[in-house]
């Protein structure tokens, strides 16, 4: 489509003092009276995913990875490491480096057992002399999740929805 | 900062010298005199930073600024011109040899005592797309991991760089004062 | 004729164009059949290498482009397959709307014929074989500047003494005598409207410009060379971020390009939300250009106002999938998560919103006399534009009604009512203008298609890739796919080897889209010629890939 002719002309001489008066009261307006956060309302819970490593617990407080592996192949950017003493166990040692991962979630996906996610928290961030590698009470046992006993499958659903 | 307090008890002979360095050691560490505490303070509550690197995570910083429930928490402005006036850098994005020299030259003209945080992946270590990473370039005091960072996440990094400004720790400047002390003498 | 996915098949005017190829070259001159709305146009034209190559090179070329009137060369490729070098070529005759892509092998000499006395786009495309592969065309000069420099991952211990000089190279020879007050000036990669892009030198004057230079470079990761060596179903992570501006359309021309490969049909729902998709991202690219443009004109109030509108794009983004950036959403044969509940009525209020505010601000910049003369510069010629291999909104602000949605439809674009703007001139004017105008159309399609959205699944969860791979053809065919992008025509070429890539080539606009700068900006000032580079919408990562 062609578009209107009209547009390639500026305005008349009398509409530029019209629109000049009500661009003064726009200003007024949008700074002194609304605010300026005009839409959605408030109350609408943000459901924000995918900024943080945990591991999840049995009924009973266990860690239910088991050490397949399958996590640490399929990793594009390998930031995952494990160790145990036999397969078919809860690890001895699972590291994870923060500043290296993808936050792609492709791990959540191919647990068999579904012992890895990625939830949503807010103090990622710190200052260089923290420890980058995250080990395995802070991955499944720290203060947020329920006081140090762990987050289940069961309560992660529920914050999902 | 133990290291070099033991260093300087090691004999008497070198005491007088080594007090100038306690001196400026103490000043940046905890025994501040009152004005330069204030100064500190002031230059903490508004910090001017400056913003490099064109990629995903450099709209993410962009929008701190605009109408968003998180932005209430911070009042600083994102988009300075003047390098001259600038304390913090804000690297985000793939660092290359190419852009390199630019980024130095832009350091070096920065004001003092110079700040500097990493946002994303991308800068802090090059793992996604093998590339370099900006800690061999300059000394980052914050890192905000995240592909790209919440908001959230970014807001709490500020937070933690704005109480590291009040204090007056930088770690450009620990890095100065490890390098100019003497060598170990050895035993006779 | 089969149908699949919606695609239209080939008019009556491109079978005329291939019966008369097909007569003039013989066997060398295969098409594709249109198997299951496959690509439209391939040929294969093998020339091995002969003592006198230069002149039936051109020769050919010649005729491809004065008697079958391709008059747009798009893009080109080196392939390396074993001890085998294959270039392509892709080009397209606008008026019957025919694709061909032609293939030469090569042997191993050190030269190859250029192109660039009859297309121009040809001379950034060759100069991007110079610098990855090592290719030298005879016609033009080396590079001084390499352009290209990623910096592998070494020990911390190392001392790098290199990195703290600045480049060195020499600028062309100054002018005489009677110009001593042309200097050449620099616009560095860090300053303020470029951010990183590129670094532009201008031999100027106080009042014009006369010639221009740019550097390119400083955002290479090595894509293309790093995607050869990733399993297959670790690319779509990457390829989101391909570009900054949006993850939409790279993941899905790649998602898309499997299910021509594998042979997999895409649901009705699916289809219908991932129009959605594209026409959401589509309007968040094109508010944030107009955002860029007015703060740096001196609007700063209206683009402080667009930013509130594209925060309600990025409310709907996280409503779905928890990011408003890097979400991966698509997989081979639909999307992975379903709408929520009350998503779409969400999504109808948030884009009348967006119409009703777009009305108030670009009522204070259209028809606006300081804004007129601000960007009343910069002239572009349709033909010029051609030439020089533009697509998108660029092309379509100097006349040239060339849109991949009306030409190759897909899922259900010919179901939907809507109209392509155009503008007259090509100045920054034309092409604000025309994105303003399709905005307003893409909130159209939006209405149309969330009112009547068919029901069913989202995607096939029996889709085993191993199994599919297996039934594919052995002969491991090139597969190509375009789409529409907010700036241009995206593309990618690839061929898969087993379960990796052997040949991985994106056609990025960005790139095509920065020589013709130097050309729109000789004879204008200084200033207008930043606010030009800027109203080309050119995207960083997208650029060096």
């Amino acid at each position: 489509m062609i578009l209107d002719r009209e547009i390639y002309f500026p305005f008349p001489f009398h509409k530029r003092v019209y629109l000049f008066i009500k661009k003064f009261f726009y200003i007024l307006v949008r700074f002194l009276g609304r605010p300026t956060w005009g839409r959605p309302k408030a109350g609408v819970k943000l459901n924000i995913e995918k900024q943080d490593l945990v591991l999840l617990v049995d009924e009973e407080g266990k860690l239910r990875c088991k050490t397949c592996r399958s996590c640490v192949e399929i990793c594009p950017t390998q930031c995952l490491e494990l160790s145990s003493r036999a397969e078919k166990e809860t690890p001895q040692s699972f590291n994870f480096k923060p500043l290296d991962c993808m936050y792609c979630s492709l791990c959540e996906e191919v647990c068999p057992e579904s012992a890895i996610a990625m939830i949503s928290s807010s103090n990622t961030s710190g200052s260089y002399d923290q420890t980058w590698i995250r080990d395995l009470n802070y991955l499944g046992f720290r203060e947020e999740l329920n006081e140090g006993k762990g987050l289940s499958l069961e309560e992660l659903k529920e914050l999902r929805k | 900062m133990s290291k070099s307090s033991k260093k300087s008890n090691s004999s008497s002979m070198e005491k007088n010298e080594d007090l100038s360095q306690l001196e400026g050691i103490a000043q940046v560490a905890n025994g501040r005199s009152l004005f330069s505490k204030i100064k500190s303070w002031s230059r903490s509550q508004l910090l001017a930073p400056f913003t490099v690197g064109a990629g995903c995570c450099a709209r993410e910083i962009m929008r701190l600024e605009g109408p968003n429930p998180q932005s209430h928490f911070i009042r600083e402005r994102f988009n300075h011109e003047r390098v001259e006036y600038c304390d913090i850098l804000i690297v985000s994005g793939v660092i290359n040899e190419k852009l390199s020299p630019y980024i130095l030259r832009v350091y070096e003209k920065m004001m003092e005592p110079k700040y500097c945080v990493a946002v994303g992946t991308c800068s802090a270590t090059g793992a996604i797309f093998d590339t370099m990473a900006i800690d061999e370039l300059i000394p980052v005091d914050v890192y905000i991991p995240g592909c790209p960072p919440s908001m959230d996440a970014l807001v709490g990094g500020i937070e933690i760089l704005r109480s590291k400004v009040a204090k007056g720790e930088s770690r450009a400047e620990l890095l100065k004062l490890q390098a100019n002390q003497p060598p170990e003498e050895a035993s006779l | 004729m089969n149908n699949i996915n919606g695609l239209n098949t080939q008019s009556n005017q491109s079978n005329l164009l291939r019966d008369a190829l097909y007569r003039r070259f013989g066997t060398e001159f295969k098409s594709s059949h249109i198997d299951r709305g496959a690509i439209e146009w391939r040929s294969t034209l093998f020339y091995p290498w002969k003592d006198n190559l230069k002149d039936e090179f051109e020769s050919f070329f010649n005729e491809l482009k004065i008697d079958f009137n391709f008059h747009m060369l798009v893009d080109i490729s080196l392939e390396k397959k074993g001890h085998e070098k294959i270039l392509h070529y892709g080009l397209i005759n606008l008026e019957n709307y025919f694709r061909l892509l032609v293939s030469v092998k090569i042997n191993d000499g050190p030269f190859i014929p250029g192109l660039k006395h009859l297309w121009k786009s040809a001379e950034g495309l060759e100069k991007e074989l110079e610098e990855r592969h090592g290719l030298r065309v005879s016609n033009g000069s080396p590079s001084q500047q390499r352009s290209l420099l990623k910096k592998i991952k070494k020990e911390k211990s190392e001392k790098r003494e290199g990195i703290r000089k600045l480049p060195e190279y020499q600028l062309p020879i100054t002018p005489n005598q009677h110009d001593l007050q042309k200097k050449w000036y620099q616009a560095g990669p860090i300053s303020q409207p470029l951010k990183g892009r590129a670094r532009l030198d201008f031999l100027a004057d106080t009042e014009k410009v006369y010639d221009c230079q740019i550097e390119t470079g400083f955002c290479h990761r090595g894509f293309e060379k790093m995607m050869l060596n990733k399993p297959i179903s670790e690319v779509s992570f990457f390829m989101e971020r391909l570009c900054t501006r949006d993850s939409v359309f790279a993941p899905l021309i790649w998602n898309e390009a499997l299910e021509q490969r594998l042979q997999v049909s895409v649901t009705e729902k699916a289809q219908a939300i991932r129009m959605v998709w594209m026409e959401m991202a589509r309007i968040e690219g094109h508010l944030s250009y107009l955002q860029e443009l007015t703060g740096e004109l001196g609007f700063l109030i209206e683009s402080s106002a667009l930013t509130e509108l594209i925060e309600q794009v990025y409310h709907l983004y996280n409503l779905h999938s928890g990011k408003n950036q890097n979400f991966s959403i698509f997989t081979v044969g639909g999307m992975k998560k379903d709408l929520p509940m009350g998503w779409a009525t969400e999504c109808l209020e948030v884009v009348k919103y967006i119409y009703k505010e777009l009305e108030s601000i670009q009522s204070k910049v259209i028809r606006n006399k300081s804004w007129m003369i601000l960007t009343a510069a910069n002239p572009m010629s349709a033909t010029s534009a051609l030439e020089f291999g533009l697509t998108g909104p660029n092309l379509r602000a100097c006349g040239v009604n060339y849109d991949l949605r009306k030409r190759r439809p897909r899922y259900y674009y010919s179901d939907v009512d809507f109209q392509v703007p155009l503008g007259i001139d090509g100045t920054t004017y034309d092409r604000f203008l025309v994105r303003v105008e399709e905005i307003k159309q893409s909130i159209k399609i939006i209405n149309q298609v969330l009112d009547h959205l068919p029901a069913g699944k989202v995607n096939d969860p029996d889709i085993d890739m191993e199994e599919l791979f297996k039934k594919a053809s052995d002969t491991e065919p090139l597969t190509y796919n375009m789409i529409e992008s907010t700036e241009g025509e995206l593309g990618i070429l690839m061929r898969t080897k087993g379960k990796g890539l052997s040949h991985f080539h994106i056609r990025s606009p960005s790139y095509v889209h920065l020589h013709c700068f130097s050309n729109l900006v000789k004879g204008d000032s200084v200033a207008n010629a930043l606010s030009a580079f800027l109203s080309l919408g050119i995207d960083a990562w997208e650029m060096d890939r």
